[in-house]
């Protein structure tokens, strides 16, 4: 009975690892506001939410899987589902007894008695599922759905009760085990005794003879050492039936693992949901049945982090890059390059792990996301920055693909504006030709300009504008790369009256 | 040629401990500590201490050596002690029995074991071929004692009790006090039930619980009870097995037993090679002089050195005595690996003389009668003057012990006298010993004595071009007195021509 809420054929692995890029992403993209918002103060939540968000899905249909799933998610609220996985996984019964050292008797007895703690439980997520199922139209529902209302029948639970009834053994155990030539029963096995049927005569005198024939030890009463030694053979006779109760249980509790861990994704989702409603602001499930060649197109897109902090309504931009690999932006400081910067990245990766995104309309490839920001510590050192930046972009090198975005953020901005130029202008030509889409923060003019010069087609250059008494719009316009970075406009509101320009 | 020993050819004298003081100047006990590890059960320190005088002797465990070399060979002969090594301990454990059950069932495992080895050593020598004298008599005396009646009939016999005993299952009913005892009727088993019950809540995983600890060989008296019961219930499996005990309560032979404990010597010293291997270092079987007196090896290395320094990459070192060359004399700088070498020169002499490989690319040396080592003595109760008396007390002592088929080596005599009155005392000993034509050498920071006669070969330890690291190398010229001195000198800018400039350069500045 597996959970498949995540993936349609597979099991999602809570030891998932954080990619190497995850480190730089989760800063430059402000990850941590967003998570903060998702998991609600449960810290289950954010572990199990963080890997996914860097993990992207390979296939569009695995995108559009998730995405069924969660607009499910969105209209039931399923947060009664999750208490009770939490209930599944905190069993009752299993806190009373994790505290001592336990005897193989004991071990059995306790997880025989978890295992009867299950059964109400069960009975619950079985209604849940007999309630929900008419409700959900994704596959991963009703799969699910229809899983738990065949696997855990009221037939079965009947069983389910009959047999953990039997493992209480209040009738005696019976054990083999094989005479072995060191006479030492290696291991014993716990059967099931057979249940004595009526018979013919024939058989009866048989059997009573056969019971004349047993072959029987009593420990004497006074025998304390004999008792502790038959204690310990009972603990010989039942540790491997032990082990496979507590085996079964802990099949059981794994399978509300699993429903908690699948469930926190989507739990973490809604609570984003319904914090980004309150404030009143659009989402929208990227379309999977349309997606861009190269590039992306948005409409009235966000930075869904900024959104949250913020209690007064954000600036959105739209941008049609359906077909460029290049995306220039220049212009205005503090006129929002990075803030587009962060809302097209955090985009991309909600996407990617089959969210829905801060945007009105959002279209993109399957690519992941990585980022080379211009890092604001060390100011001292000039020339070991540079060799920072550069050696920062020489390990994500190896792991860059085609389709991949790569958002840089002033990068090379350690060095004068020639020298970064040229290295910018060659690096940009190699991702390029490798076919990684580049999203480029600069206030180089020079590299901006020679690029607007060489590549007419296939980039999209993009400005911060300010409006003519200086004010910033913090919208983004194509246009041609302008020289300056209107710094004399910051000065200008800083100083007030006293600016002397 | 009836087999006997894996040691020798013939036996010839019993093997005496020997222990001498060279085994500690030359390092070789580290060797040998490091060859017995894990090996104490087999008391083989006494072989090792034991030199051979015969080159025929070198040669018969040369050849097994090679063999052993083959490392299916070895992890056969491994396993079968290892069998052996286990069939004792049951054999010991059984004696200490209280019960006839487990003492009958603990003698049978460990006989029964003694014959698997025997046996399986037996199948994969006749499968791996060994071309040694000594294997292959080894392996004829294995052949006929396999085929021996008196094993067939063991063999058999064990064979069908084993079965018996391993294919009978039988039930405990444990309630209350009361264990009954049964044979087994078909019940099903609760363990699969219960899993196949289950198994549809599993998420891939599956958790794994140790099913059984540590329990005792021996039966305590629940288990006695239970095994009477047993015994009743199944009658004949028990009464055969006492049957088969009782005829068979001694069974080891004493030449397997022997081979057993002398097949180690080889196994440990394949311990140090296996570790001096990893560190680059190479083996070969020297080659015994039987008519001339013949001493060369190309890269030798220190052994207990390189066991001991197992980061570092041991450094060869070549040497050779040629006509009427007798004695060495070793100078050089401080830490030059003079010492080292010295040492390197004696051990392979020695291990050669046990018929061991050593570590170098080749070597050829003559069987000694003796080697006497003269090294430096480090007890600090001894004063300056009783130092050089205890010093020319040793020589005095060994000089007239020496023979043609000695080796001498001497490291650092008289250092702790004036360097006038140590040349005098070289050179007097220098003559002396040529009288007994001793190959000697001879490790000395006196430049003096290296060109002493014709029959002194003089070997400087080297630097590297530098000037300031040890190559650890000695080669063989003349002593150029301070190229190492110079070479640190010139480390810290302090070489005459360095002063010179300094100096210059200070003087202007401060003009």
């Amino acid at each position: 009975m597996k959970v498949h809420l995540l993936y349609e054929n597979a099991d999602y692995n809570p030891q998932m690892k954080l990619p190497f890029q995850a480190k730089a992403v989760r800063a430059d993209m402000e990850i941590d506001t967003l998570l903060n918002t998702m998991a609600a103060g449960d810290d289950l939540l954010r572990q199990r939410i963080e890997p996914l968000l860097y993990q992207s899905l390979l296939s569009p249909a695995a995108i559009a899987y998730r995405q069924n799933v969660l607009r499910d998610c969105l209209i039931n609220a399923f947060r009664a589902l999750y208490t009770l996985a939490l209930e599944g996984v905190e069993n009752k019964e299993s806190r009373r007894y994790v505290l001592f050292d336990f005897s193989p008797q004991q071990r059995l007895e306790s997880a025989v008695i978890e295992l009867e703690a299950f059964i109400p439980i069960l009975q619950r997520l079985r209604m849940t599922a007999e309630a929900l199922q008419p409700k959900v139209g994704s596959v991963g529902w009703q799969n699910l759905f229809a899983a738990i209302r065949t696997l855990v029948s009221r037939e079965y639970l009947q069983d389910m009760k009959k047999l953990l009834q039997e493992l209480h053994f209040s009738e005696g155990v019976l054990v083999k085990a094989r005479l072995g030539i060191r006479l030492k029963a290696e291991s014993y096995l716990v059967c099931r005794r057979a249940v004595a049927k009526p018979v013919s005569w024939v058989n009866r005198v048989r059997h009573w003879f056969q019971h004349e024939q047993k072959f029987r030890v009593l420990i004497d009463e006074r025998d304390e050492s004999g008792y502790q030694i038959l204690r310990e053979l009972k603990d010989d006779a039942v540790v491997k039936m032990a082990n496979t109760v507590a085996c079964s249980r802990d099949h059981v509790r794994n399978f509300f693992i699993a429903l908690r861990d699948e469930l926190a994704f989507y739990i973490g989702c809604l609570n984003l949901y319904e914090c980004l409603q309150k404030k009143g602001v659009a989402i929208s499930f990227p379309p999977m049945d349309h997606l861009c060649v190269q590039g992306f197109f948005c409409k009235n897109l966000y930075n869904v982090t900024l959104a949250l902090r913020s209690d007064h309504p954000v600036q959105t931009n739209t941008v049609d890059a359906d077909d460029e690999r290049l995306l220039v932006i220049t212009g205005a400081n503090q006129g929002g390059k990075t803030t587009f910067l962060r809302s097209f990245g955090q985009a991309q990766l909600m996407m990617s792990c089959g969210m829905f995104v801060a945007a009105g309309n959002f279209q993109s490839h399957i690519g992941r996301v990585f980022t080379h920001f211009k890092r604001e510590e060390d100011r001292g050192m000039q020339r070991g920055k540079l060799d920072e930046e550069l050696s920062r972009l020489d390990v994500l090198l190896p792991l860059l693909q085609t389709g991949d975005f790569l958002l840089m953020n002033e990068s090379f901005a350690a060095t004068n504006e020639r020298d970064g130029s040229a290295i910018a202008s060659g690096v940009v030509d190699g991702l390029m030709a490798a076919g990684v889409q580049v999203l480029f923060v600069t206030h180089f003019y020079a590299f901006a300009a020679a690029l607007f010069q060489k590549h007419a087609a296939g980039v999209l250059f993009l400005q911060a504008q300010r409006q003519d008494q200086g004010a910033r719009t913090f919208q983004l316009e194509p246009g041609e790369p302008v020289t300056t970075a209107f710094g004399q406009d910051i000065y200008k509101n800083v100083f007030g009256k006293d600016a002397l320009l | 040629m009836e087999f006997s020993s894996i040691l020798f050819p013939v036996i010839t004298r019993p093997v005496l401990p020997a222990q001498s003081a060279f085994f500690h100047d030359l390092n070789l006990n580290q060797i040998f500590a490091a060859a017995l590890q894990g090996k104490e059960e087999y008391n083989l320190a006494e072989i090792f201490c034991t030199p051979l005088l015969l080159p025929e002797e070198v040669r018969y465990r040369q050849a097994v050596m090679q063999d052993l070399e083959n490392d299916l060979l070895r992890s056969s002969i491994d396993s079968f002690a290892a069998a052996m090594h286990q069939s004792r301990q049951q054999e010991k454990e059984a004696a200490q029995c209280y019960d006839p059950y487990s003492m009958a069932a603990g003698h049978f495992v460990a006989l029964t074991n003694y014959a698997t080895a025997i046996r399986t050593l037996q199948s994969d020598l006749v499968r791996l071929a060994p071309e040694s004298n000594g294997l292959q008599n080894f392996m004829v005396y294995l052949q006929n004692y396999i085929g021996s009646d008196n094993f067939v009939s063991i063999c058999d016999e064990a064979a069908a009790i084993f079965q018996t005993f391993e294919t009978t299952i039988y039930t405990l009913y444990i309630f209350g006090n009361e264990i009954t005892i049964d044979a087994y009727h078909q019940e099903l088993d609760l363990n699969q039930i219960v899993a196949d019950f289950f198994a549809r809540f599993a998420q891939g995983t599956t958790s794994v619980y140790k099913d059984s600890h540590f329990k005792d060989n021996r039966l305590n008296h629940i288990e006695v009870m239970i095994m009477e019961q047993l015994s009743r219930r199944f009658p004949h499996h028990f009464s055969r097995l006492q049957q088969f005990c009782a005829r068979y309560q001694t069974f080891r032979d004493a030449v397997l037993v022997r081979f057993d404990r002398e097949i180690q010597f080889y196994l440990a010293y394949l311990q140090c090679m296996v570790l001096g291997r990893k560190q680059g270092l190479h083996f070969c079987y020297p080659v015994i002089s039987e008519t001339n007196r013949e001493i060369s090896g190309e890269d030798g290395c220190d052994l207990a050195l390189q066991l001991s320094l197992p980061e570092q990459k041991g450094v060869g070192n070549t040497f050779s005595w040629q006509g009427r060359e007798r004695m060495m004399i070793v100078t050089g700088p401080n830490q030059g690996g003079k010492t080292t070498f010295a040492r390197m020169v004696g051990q392979l002499m020695y291990l050669a003389s046990l018929g061991l490989p050593v570590a170098a690319r080749q070597a050829e040396f003559f069987l000694p009668d003796h080697i006497f080592t003269h090294f430096e003595r480090q007890e600090a109760e001894v004063t300056q003057n009783g130092k050089l008396q205890d010093d020319i007390i040793r020589i005095h002592e060994i000089l007239p012990q020496l023979t043609q088929k000695s080796f001498l080596i001497i490291n650092e005599m008289f250092a702790s006298t004036t360097l006038s009155d140590a040349v005098a005392l070289g050179r007097l000993i220098m003559q002396a010993i040529p009288a007994r034509d001793t190959f000697c050498i001879y490790v000395t920071f006196l430049e003096e004595l290296a060109t002493f006669n014709e029959k002194t070969i003089s070997m400087v330890s080297e630097i590297a071009a530098d000037q300031e690291t040890r190559t650890y190398r000695l080669g063989r010229r003349v002593p150029d007195g301070c190229a190492y001195a110079l070479s640190m000198a010139a480390k810290y800018h302090l070489t005459t021509s360095d002063i010179l400039r300094r100096l210059r350069h200070e003087s202007t500045s401060s003009v």
